[in-house]
């Protein structure tokens, strides 16, 4: 498979197949993020758009030596969400009433056993309305963290604070959603 | 120093991910001991990130990828490849009618050159030896027209020096007067007449390099 490098070289290049393969790659990747902050999908499928668009005006600034594709992406996704959320600022309450939840809208995921389908998509939906309760630093951290994977390098590259700010907002955000998902009932795992 | 119940908060994750140093391992971990409270809140911690490690990804609408590209490069590929949207925009660049342009002119000197009529083709006409023999009859009539042509000239040219000749010095023959004549005694006439000559003679050449490129007329 190839690099996401070479795909971005072959882009600058002006071949489109290998844009449409950077794309298909990453949407997934770039939708969640934008998903699990914001708890909106419509927003999310906005916010992707702009990712990418913003990411293809750009594509010649990258530089492979200065870091993956993948923390670059994020990095970008990172800042249209954080600009998102200073103009369209909620109170918090109301988020966590705004956020989509009923299985009725969501549909199964490819993959998942019809069982599982049900429980998984409470599961979900309580993550996703705890986390809106969380305060936005607090919540990117952990979603870069425990959602999207990212080593404390690539969160440190993507926040640009120094690595202990990293830890601690990722420390403290688990506590607050450990509470209040205690709070809504949920139990440890 | 004591481990307090906000050591144990503050350093919570780290020790979940086995990033303690041994000796701070033990003092949280002693401290959880007699802590209920802690006890609690690392149960509910770990619980959480175990959680959300099992989350399943989002999956976004089928549309999307198809809306970012159509959004970004403009290109959107339908889901059955057909060749012709990724010919389309080949055909219509300057490279391609540029290269298509001097295909044709190629072609259209190829047929005049082998007496072939590009709106009377027939499968005969593309026959190689037909080629062949179109080709050959075509340089020699081009060969013969040319030949023809500079006798012509020739025969002009000849006819007017006479002339010249009669109605100027009439014993002194052409060459011997170019040969000898010194710088200031050019009449006028025999300037006239050189020049003439050497006009002439540029027409000749050129005229057959032309023809030798054009079509002949003539029977076919």
């Amino acid at each position: 498979m190839e690099l996401d490098s070479q795909l971005v070289v072959r882009c600058v290049r002006g071949e489109a197949p290998a844009w449409e393969e950077l794309v298909r790659r990453h949407t997934r990747r770039v939708y969640n993020l934008a998903y699990r902050f914001t708890g909106n999908r419509q927003e999310a499928e906005d916010l992707s758009q702009e990712v990418f668009l913003r990411i293809y005006r750009t594509l010649p600034t990258y530089r492979a030596v200065h870091g993956e594709f993948t923390t670059w992406l994020t990095s970008v996704t990172r800042n249209l969400l954080i600009d998102h959320y200073r103009r369209t600022r909620r109170d918090r309450l109301t988020d966590s009433l705004d956020a989509e939840n009923s299985p009725a809208e969501r549909k199964a995921a490819p993959g998942r056993r019809p069982d599982e389908t049900a429980a998984a998509t409470e599961l979900s939906g309580q993550v996703q309305r705890a986390l809106q309760q969380v305060s936005p630093e607090l919540r990117e951290a952990v979603i870069l963290r425990d959602l999207q994977g990212l080593d404390y390098r690539e969160i440190q590259q993507v926040l640009q604070v120094p690595e202990g700010t990293v830890k601690s907002r990722i420390n403290r955000g688990r506590i607050e959603l450990a509470r209040l998902l205690t709070q809504m009932g949920v139990g440890p795992a | 120093m004591t481990w307090t119940c906000l050591n144990t908060e503050e350093r919570l994750s780290e020790y979940l991910e086995g990033q303690l140093a041994p000796a701070e391992r033990q003092e949280l971990e002693a401290h959880l001991q007699a802590c209920a409270a802690c006890q609690a809140l690392t149960a509910e911690v770990g619980g959480v990130v175990a959680r959300l490690g099992r989350l399943e990804a989002e999956v976004e609408p089928s549309w999307l990828v198809y809306r970012i590209l159509e959004a970004t490069s403009g290109a959107v590929r339908q889901k059955k490849e057909s060749p012709w949207p990724r010919l389309l925009p080949g055909l219509l660049s300057p490279r391609f009618a540029l290269g298509l342009a001097s295909v044709a002119a190629t072609l259209f000197i190829l047929f005049q050159a082998l007496g072939v009529n590009p709106r009377h083709i027939t499968a005969n006409d593309l026959n190689p030896v037909n080629l062949y023999r179109a080709a050959d009859r075509q340089a020699h009539l081009t060969y013969a027209s040319g030949v023809r042509f500079v006798n012509d000239l020739r025969v002009v040219y000849e006819i007017r020096s006479r002339l010249q000749e009669a109605s100027a010095t009439p014993s002194v023959p052409q060459q011997e007067q170019e040969r000898s004549r010194p710088a200031g005694t050019d009449s006028p006439q025999s300037e006239r007449k050189l020049r003439n000559d050497l006009l002439l003679r540029h027409l000749s050449h050129s005229a057959v390099a032309v023809f030798a490129v054009l079509p002949a007329g003539g029977p076919r």
